[in-house]
């Protein structure tokens, strides 16, 4: 059926899983002495066994087969909670184990079971599956299985599985789905991927080939190479991608728990469930979201009484969309409660010293309204047992910033709030524009990059002017803020006044300017020179450097240094913030 | 042509909701994770149209699995998937990172279980409400065209039946056709249908008319 | 005494029969308003006020979820049930969080006389 190779590698698989199975089954069969009826550990013991049982069918071991099969039966009432883990039989199951293990051993050193006897040890295993239903643990209110009917308004809880012989390991019915560790293929994408690697293998050797016979065509084939590489890149970085809809079932659970709770009335609506993010981050906005979730139930959605003195529907709806667009997902959490009272927050952070009451003249609503952002604030006046614990909006936007993300708000008192985030679709490898400056080479991701402009002589100050004290560059007809990198970057460096800046540009013989965008606001990044487009694989930033904001991550370059992934919104916020301090 | 009232359809069609609430539930406990059994259509089609519907829109390749059922109602269930989602069906029933190998290997015995889960609940459900008494033979897996697997001399139960030489396979065989689906319209990904077929022999649907009526009178 | 007035919303006659005689055995003191779907309901109960409302989930044209929503709003504190045999975990979720209680089918006697009385 297979060929020498499969079944060796088969082999392999069968010795590895079983091993392993049975190393957890010892393991989990002495924790079970101290605890007979931990259930958990039964129903891994039991699902370990029935692994084992299963390996040996499919590898053609009838003898061991049956001796798991056996163990399988006795744990299965035990499982179903009519035989307790005594010692005797705790014993006879360690028994199953030492053999299975001793088999295993023969199989791999002849190729067969043998003709090992195991009758008196399945004798004794079928005593002890014959033995009458026990009712003595604590968990055997069960026994009668009692027909009762289910409370109302609370779920069906699912009782223990029904047995079959072709079930593998499965979740907990409500286990979350957390971060999964392996993904699924399908057997035609492998195939693309195979051939895609096997058309990379001939171009390497077309590439030996030229460089030896014909080296002044060899750029060319690099060039080949190098689109095979990156259609690779890209082809892999589609299987990092996951739907967000599988973090996303789990909110109808907490939205439950928390309006059982809580006692208010709301629907959530999810819309977008197929769009596809990364694995890394989605593992991070699963957090996030359900904070805001937690959030709006607590803070912005009112109890029915009250939403229907003010003639609103009694159920209060909070909606979750995703989209993805250019390569970004963005993610609404909409709610119709009460909506965030700028005067409020202004209260507060003028209490928390967070902005002066000078500065706050100058602020629009929105503006205050995102000072809930801020670290430390919390609009509830007293912390709530559900959104309380410490961790208000400002983790989110910590969290946030770290992948790169920006968020806005738009409340509107009475009607409701709309949270959108915006978040890159994948983390992994980014297209960036390399930079330098101040000596060093830093990346820009591509996303935020509008336009490059480089301005030489009599342009310059042509170009360049200042405005309200600040250096500006004039772009598509208007003005837009320019900013030097030396001035966000070496914050510590000595600082020039906005006017000796803009004498020093209007003194360069040449101006190197990134036109970078953040949600609306447009502005231009001054640097040292412009090197050239690359798409890089980024990793998350170091713990050392996660304090730094206005790095999103680093990649080793060809030559083997390193150079950062600057996170545009972050330096667009920096400058933003500096501008502010002037007042 | 033989037919249940407006009225005595719907009892039916309820009783095979409920039914199909118990299969859910059952196969949700059974793979740890949640079945959505869903209820669109009944229909009682001759046998020739039957074979049509099942037929419809598929590449005559299907599989099912079969079970006979004997006592006071005698007929034949059978639970068909289109042959290409069969293997879909068991992935979706077992877990999604197994291997095509694995699964083909578990494709007949999972669908045998699953095939007897959801058959004995929708039967359970006429026990329950109709008071009849019946047994099950032995589940079989089927492989084929819709023709094979409604194979009229193949159903037992039809067998069985007295009748004359020449009446035609539609006098001899009616069938009650529920398409229904996993999962629902808010989540496509898993998204699986398939047909489960009653066969009745014209005996059996008398007496299946006769127990519907008297239900309907109590109320 | 005046009589407690209940909605029962099912698109199966059969379904509806068997509530009709659930109330006739054991609550003859209620007034029963029957609708086979949520259009037909929302027509009927126009300006009525209910005590209960029993409603099933799965119906042609708008489920029994969208129907008791529509319902609270017009009568906030109403008492609604989703009686169902088939319905997804999320479905039931949802409902639990707009107070929405739940009667399984085939209609358990001891929980429909026990949600009856929660009301009294």
């Amino acid at each position: 059926m297979f060929d020498d190779e499969t079944q060796k590698a088969l082999m392999e698989e069968f010795f590895s899983e079983n091993r392993e199975a049975l190393g957890r089954i010892e393991k989990g069969l002495l924790a079970l002495e101290s605890h007979p009826s931990d259930h958990e550990c039964i129903n891994a013991v039991f699902r370990d066994m029935h692994t084992v049982k299963g390996n040996c069918r499919m590898m053609g071991f009838p003898r061991m087969e049956a001796l798991a099969h056996k163990a399988e039966t006795i744990l299965d009432r035990m499982r179903e909670d009519n035989m307790v883990l005594t010692q005797e039989i705790g014993s006879s199951l360690l028994g199953v184990v030492d053999r299975a293990r001793r088999t295993l051993d023969v199989i791999a050193r002849s190729g067969s079971e043998g003709e090992t006897d195991f009758s008196t040890i399945l004798d004794t295993l079928e005593r002890f599956a014959n033995l009458p239903a026990t009712c003595q643990s604590p968990v055997m209110a069960r026994c009668s299985d009692d027909p009762l009917p289910v409370p109302v308004s609370s779920p069906q809880p699912k009782t223990k599985p029904a047995v079959s012989s072709t079930v593998p390991s499965g979740k907990g019915p409500y286990a979350p789905p957390a971060t999964v560790e392996s993904i699924r293929l399908s057997l035609s994408r492998l195939d693309t991927l195979m051939n895609q690697v096997g058309e990379l293998g001939a171009s390497f050797n077309q590439l030996k080939y030229v460089l030896a016979h014909h080296p002044h065509h060899v750029e060319q084939v690099i060039e080949l190479h190098g689109k095979q590489i990156q259609w690779l890149q890209s082809e892999v970085i589609k299987y990092r991608l996951q739907p967000i809809g599988q973090i996303w079932d789990q909110y109808h659970r907490l939205v439950r728990d928390l309006s059982v709770e809580i006692g208010k009335k709301v629907i959530l609506d999810l819309v977008g469930e197929e769009t596809e993010i990364d694995r890394n981050v989605l593992a991070v906005i699963n957090e996030l979201l359900g904070h805001m979730i937690r959030n709006a139930m607590d803070h912005g959605i009112e109890f029915s009484e009250e939403r229907t003195r003010h003639g609103k529907s009694p159920i209060g709806r909070i909606t979750l969309s995703a989209e993805q667009k250019h390569g970004q997902i963005f993610l609404k959490i909409s709610d119709d409660g009460r909506g965030i009272d700028p005067a409020m927050v202004l209260k507060k952070a003028l209490t928390m010293q967070l902005v002066t009451l000078e500065q706050s003249s100058e602020m629009t609503d929105s503006e205050i309204v995102r000072l809930i952002m801020a670290p430390g604030f919390s609009t509830a006046s007293h912390v709530s047992t559900i959104s309380g614990r410490g961790t208000g909006m400002d983790v989110v936007k910590a969290a946030l910033d770290k992948i790169g993300g920006t968020i806005t708000i738009a409340s509107t008192q009475g009607m409701g709030s709309v949270f959108q985030i915006v978040i890159p679709q994948t983390m992994a490898i980014v297209p960036s524009l390399l930079i330098q400056d101040g000596g060093e080479t830093f990346a820009l991701p591509q996303t935020h990059i509008v336009e490059l402009v480089s301005f030489y002589g009599n342009d310059v100050t042509a170009n360049v002017e200042g405005k309200m004290q600040a250096p500006m560059v004039r772009f598509r007809e208007g003005l837009i803020p320019l900013v030097p990198l030396q001035r966000l970057v070496k914050r510590d460096g000595p600082k020039r006044s906005s006017r000796r800046e803009i004498e020093r540009m209007h003194q360069a013989s040449a101006l190197h300017i990134v036109v970078l965008q953040v949600q609306e606001n447009l502005f231009g990044l001054e640097v040292d020179a412009i090197l050239g487009h690359t798409s890089l694989l980024i990793k998350p930033i170091s713990r050392i450097f996660s304090h730094i904001s206005l790095l999103a991550g680093s990649a080793v370059m060809p030559d083997g240094s390193i150079s950062f992934l600057l996170n545009v919104p972050a330096l667009f916020q920096s400058h933003d913030n500096s501008e502010q301090s002037k007042f | 042509m033989f037919l249940l009232s407006e009225l005595e359809e719907d009892a039916l069609k309820e009783f095979f909701n409920l039914g199909l609430g118990m299969a859910a539930d059952s196969l949700s406990q059974m793979v740890h994770n949640e079945v959505l059994l869903k209820l669109p259509k009944l229909k009682v089609v001759p046998y020739e149209e039957a074979t049509r519907m099942l037929s419809a829109g598929q590449d005559e390749k299907l599989v099912a699995v079969r079970q006979t059922f004997k006592g006071e109602l005698m007929g034949t269930a059978l639970l068909v998937f289109p042959g290409s989602e069969s293997l879909e069906l068991v992935r979706t029933l077992l877990s999604e990172d197994m291997a095509l190998e694995v699964l083909a290997e578990l494709e007949q015995e999972t669908l045998l279980d699953v095939g007897n889960v959801i058959l004995n609940a929708f039967l359970e459900s006429f026990t329950q409400m109709l008071r009849l008494e019946f047994e099950f033979e032995e589940a079989e897996f089927l492989r084929g065209s819709s023709r094979f697997l409604l194979d009229i001399t193949s159903h037992v139960a039809v067998q069985g039946d007295e009748l004359v030489e020449q009446a035609t396979d539609n006098d001899r065989a009616f069938v009650l056709m529920m398409d229904f689906k996993t999962s629902d319209e808010e989540n496509t990904q898993h998204t699986l249908s398939g047909f489960v077929v009653l066969l009745f022999s014209k005996p059996a649907m008398l007496t299946l008319k006769r127990e519907l009526a008297l239900i309907l009178a109590n109320l | 005494m005046e009589k407690k007035k209940a909605l029962i919303v099912d698109d199966s006659s059969l379904a509806r029969m068997m509530i009709r005689k659930f109330f006739a055995d054991g609550f003859k003191d209620w007034e029963l308003l029957e609708a086979k779907d949520a259009q037909d309901a929302l027509e009927k109960s126009e300006g009525v006020f209910f005590h209960l409302a029993l409603i099933d989930f799965n119906m042609p044209g708008m489920n029994g979820i969208d129907l008791a929503e529509k319902m609270m709003e017009r009568q906030p504190g109403l008492a609604i049930y989703l009686v169902t045999a088939n319905i997804q975990e999320r479905m039931q979720l949802r409902a639990q969080s707009m107070g929405i209680g739940f009667i399984r089918k085939p209609i358990d006697l001891v929980k429909i006389t026990s949600a009856m009385q929660g009301l009294a």
